[in-house]
């Protein structure tokens, strides 16, 4: 199993600008909303690359499909983005594919997302950046060894 | 207890201990409307308890906004450190108001850093919609992030009419509010607080100084939020 990876919440959140009742701040992600370790491993029993995201909290996740190849994991509570479980046998995904297919099931997750949890967006656009950044670490494990 | 008294032989208490036997005669008489009475009670006990939450539990969560407090302004050995507070604020849905709907959101102060200067009568309107939310905290709740709002004008001078406006409008907060009541702070940091996952409220940090106050300040709510969101959990 994949060794999780340390990030940076600084590195990972760089802040983004919002204008409000004409000031202009500078607003940064819930603590509970910064991703803390990554990991991408190979689940043998699953039979899935999976990608893991650790925040503050320890939740437990329900699973949504996006399609029949990718699926995500979504905080119970949070709608965090806390996993992602991606069949890359039937995918016959290489790593770019891979990450496009990911991207766009994080695009809708997004999308499917109402009132309070579309707060949540930008945690996920945070954890798109992580897998962004630390791609060739996350991806070595992509097939079964 | 009661049921000892309503079994209670009145005659043998009477020859025995002659001042309980008025009493035992009149608990045994009323007791229709005693025990139903008492049931009551315990069950209201049990509701405001439950809402309010177990004093232990707030002393935690005290000593952790002291924590956070010390932390975030505790390299200012030149002020006081109740210029410089925490305030946990919890979100509602309903509360008495006659300038918003009352059933639109609000945020209530329900903790503070420090032994001085503790109560607080201080609370915004926080619907989800971001234009509407007033204050740093409404905002705070509204944006669903961190935000810092810092070099305002000092309230407690005798402000300008520009600088005033200045005050109110990078504070979001209206003329009314702002004059209602004794604001003081000239730097605000904003944090939303979680409990199981969801929204519960926001910790606002505000300082007497004029200067921003600095991310790593509002780092160390991490080394507070685990704990903070099991006790807040539990209520």
């Amino acid at each position: 199993m994949g060794e999780w990876m340390k990030l940076d919440p600084d590195q990972v959140d760089k802040g983004r600008m919002l204008r409000i009742k004409g000031v202009e701040i500078n607003v940064f992600l819930s603590p509970h909303d910064v991703p803390r370790h990554v990991r991408g491993y190979y689940d043998d029993k699953l039979d899935r690359f999976v990608i893991e995201f650790n925040y503050l909290d320890d939740e437990d996740w329900k699973r949504s499909s996006q399609e029949p190849n990718l699926s995500l994991r979504l905080g119970r509570n949070s709608q965090r983005l806390l996993g992602i479980e991606a069949n890359v046998k039937a995918l016959k995904a290489g790593a770019v594919e891979l990450k496009l297919h990911i991207e766009q099931a994080v695009s809708r997750a997004i999308e499917g997302l109402s009132g309070q949890f579309q707060k949540k967006a930008a945690s996920y656009e945070a954890a798109m950046g992580v897998i962004e950044d630390r791609e060739s670490q996350l991806f070595e494990e992509m097939v079964p060894s | 207890m009661i049921g000892a008294c309503l079994k209670a032989n009145t005659e043998a208490v009477q020859e025995r201990f002659a001042a309980l036997a008025a009493p035992l005669v009149w608990t045994q008489s009323h007791a229709w409307i005693l025990l139903p009475a008492l049931a009551l009670v315990a069950g209201a006990s049990q509701v405001v308890r439950r809402t309010v939450g177990e004093p232990w539990l707030w002393d935690v969560i005290h000593s952790l906004l002291d924590d956070l407090q010390k932390q975030a302004f505790g390299d200012v050995p030149s002020e006081p450190l109740h210029h410089h507070r925490a305030t946990l604020f919890k979100h509602v849905k309903w509360k008495a108001c006659s300038s918003h709907w009352p059933g639109s959101g609000w945020l209530i102060p329900v903790e503070r850093s420090g032994h001085t200067a503790r109560k607080t009568k201080a609370f915004f309107h926080a619907p989800d919609d971001a234009d509407n939310a007033e204050g740093v905290a409404g905002k705070t709740w509204a944006c669903g992030g961190v935000l810092f709002v810092s070099g305002l004008p000092d309230p407690r001078t005798n402000l300008k009419k520009k600088q005033r406006e200045t005050y109110i409008r990078e504070t979001w907060v209206s003329e009314r509010w702002f004059e209602r009541r004794d604001c003081y702070a000239r730097s605000f940091c904003g944090i939303p607080v979680e409990a199981r996952g969801q929204p519960w409220g926001v910790i606002v940090l505000d300082s007497r100084n004029e200067k921003e106050i600095g991310k790593e300040a509002a780092n160390y709510y991490n080394l507070i939020a685990k704990q903070l969101g099991l006790l807040l959990g539990r209520r």
